[in-house]
């Protein structure tokens, strides 16, 4: 019985909340509250029928309760509440899923392979170990290897902080191996992998044994013929294979 | 935790985000800006002054500014009204020019030359435009395209080519640059004005350079 007057009560209450969402809400409150002070009346050793009213009693004229928690559940509030919370999840969602596949980007770029540019057996091998800083890029000449064939092979790799603001355009490198002043160019072709963190390869063919520098060039893409290029000896730091 | 203050986390996410999601998209708040990360992306530059500025056809902007070792031609499109971008599928209008010579031009695409030199005396410029022909694989003269140097050596000129001709085979095929009395100082190229005619059986190629 008491529980139809309870309910009559809260859905009175709830009817002024104009912010519908929030109706339930309060709604279990209320009903938590005047089931409480129910309970409690009933210990006391008071009549069923006289607790059920005293609650409601103690509860307050649902219209004001009502009112009071209009006031407190604002429809405005609640909108901007809501609307800013359901647009605030999709946005981190995406958000999360894109640093996800950021970190995935970077991650295959650190893993990625260099395969040997040559099946004959390696001469000697240089590990120049230069880092050098190109507008958002940071290159590293990692390895120069030589092979019996000839062929020539730099392994480097390139770093592009995911903060930049500078356009994305791929970054490779251009080589040329000098016996003297006399370029030794034949290209044997190239690849290079990762959009942040890169790892790349440049052959050249033909090149003499005694080639004793190699000139690497960070240009730009649409240019030629500009830029410090970085000098590598040929002759230091040789580890000759046994 | 009180609904205000959610609201406020909310807002305060939302910015975090969307201030992450702009500074990743590429989008700039002035041409200069949008410029200036193409042309760092490119590695190279950026321009130090903007030369020339113009409105294509399609509503996208060409930029021309000259950096450290020489021009830079960017293409860029406004996005939203009030945001600026490169424009990604517009590889062939996007160049950088290196100085290698004293003077240098470019042919940017359906309706314009621009060049600079580094000449001082140089007060005129003289450009011959050339068309590759497929049939004759040959350089077909075009056009004849005078422009005045600016006190920074700047010089460009609209051309207007014929519409037979594809403006993407199009390249300069002869630079000159004269003094204020009309003294050659400078020749790139060949002066040549290679004109094809019809012969019967094919193609005979003149210089009209030669002949006049």
């Amino acid at each position: 019985m008491e529980r139809e007057h309870f309910e009559k009560y809260i859905k009175d209450v709830t009817s002024h909340v104009r912010f519908r969402f929030d109706r339930r809400k309060i709604a279990e409150e209320l009903r938590e509250h005047i089931e409480d002070l129910y309970e409690d009346l009933l210990s006391q050793g008071i009549e069923a029928e006289q607790a059920e009213e005293l609650a409601l009693e103690w509860m307050g004229d649902s219209e004001e309760v009502g009112k009071a928690l209009d006031r407190e559940h604002h429809p405005v509030l609640g909108w901007t509440w809501l609307i800013l919370g359901v647009v605030c999840l999709a946005v981190v969602i995406k958000t999360v899923f894109g640093v996800i596949d950021l970190g995935k980007n970077i991650a295959e770029g650190y893993f990625g392979k260099i395969y040997p540019a040559s099946a004959q057996p390696v001469v000697y091998t240089i590990s120049p170990e230069i880092e050098r800083q190109v507008y958002s890029y940071t290159l590293y000449i990692d390895k120069i290897v030589y092979y019996e064939d000839g062929m020539l092979e730099v392994d480097y790799a390139t770093w592009r902080t995911p903060f930049s603001r500078d356009e994305y355009w791929s970054f490779e490198i251009n080589v040329c191996p000098y016996v003297g002043d006399t370029p030794c160019y034949e290209g044997a072709g190239r690849y290079k992998d990762g959009r942040y963190y890169g790892k790349g390869q440049v052959k050249v063919r033909n090149v003499p044994q005694e080639a004793d520098r190699l000139q690497v060039r960070a240009n730009a893409d649409l240019g030629n013929g500009w830029g410090e290029p970085i000098e590598i000896s040929l002759t230091e730091g040789r580890v000759m294979a046994e | 935790m009180k609904r205000g203050k959610q609201i406020i986390l909310f807002l305060l996410l939302l910015f975090l985000c969307g201030g992450y999601a702009f500074w990743r998209s590429g989008l700039h708040l002035s041409p200069k800006a949008a410029m200036e990360a193409e042309e760092r992306g490119l590695r190279y530059g950026p321009s130090a002054e903007i030369l020339l500025t113009y409105e294509k056809e399609d509503g996208k902007w060409i930029y021309v500014g000259q950096w450290e070792k020489g021009l830079s031609v960017i293409c860029l499109e406004r996005e939203w009204g009030f945001f600026w971008k490169a424009a990604s599928t517009e590889e062939i209008y996007t160049r950088c020019l290196p100085m290698e010579e004293p003077i240098e031009a470019l042919f940017i695409g359906e309706s314009r030359i621009v060049g600079i030199s580094n000449l001082p005396e140089v007060e005129n410029v003289l450009c011959y435009l050339n068309g590759y022909n497929e049939k004759l694989h040959e350089n077909i003269f075009l056009k004849e395209v005078a422009m005045d140097t600016a006190e920074n050596g700047f010089f460009s000129a609209e051309v207007e080519l014929p519409e037979s001709v594809n403006w993407e085979d199009a390249q300069i095929g002869y630079l000159e640059g004269r003094t204020e009395n009309g003294d050659v100082v400078f020749q790139e190229g060949e002066k040549k004005k290679l004109a094809a005619y019809p012969d019967g059986k094919g193609y005979i190629i003149k210089d009209l350079e030669t002949e006049s």
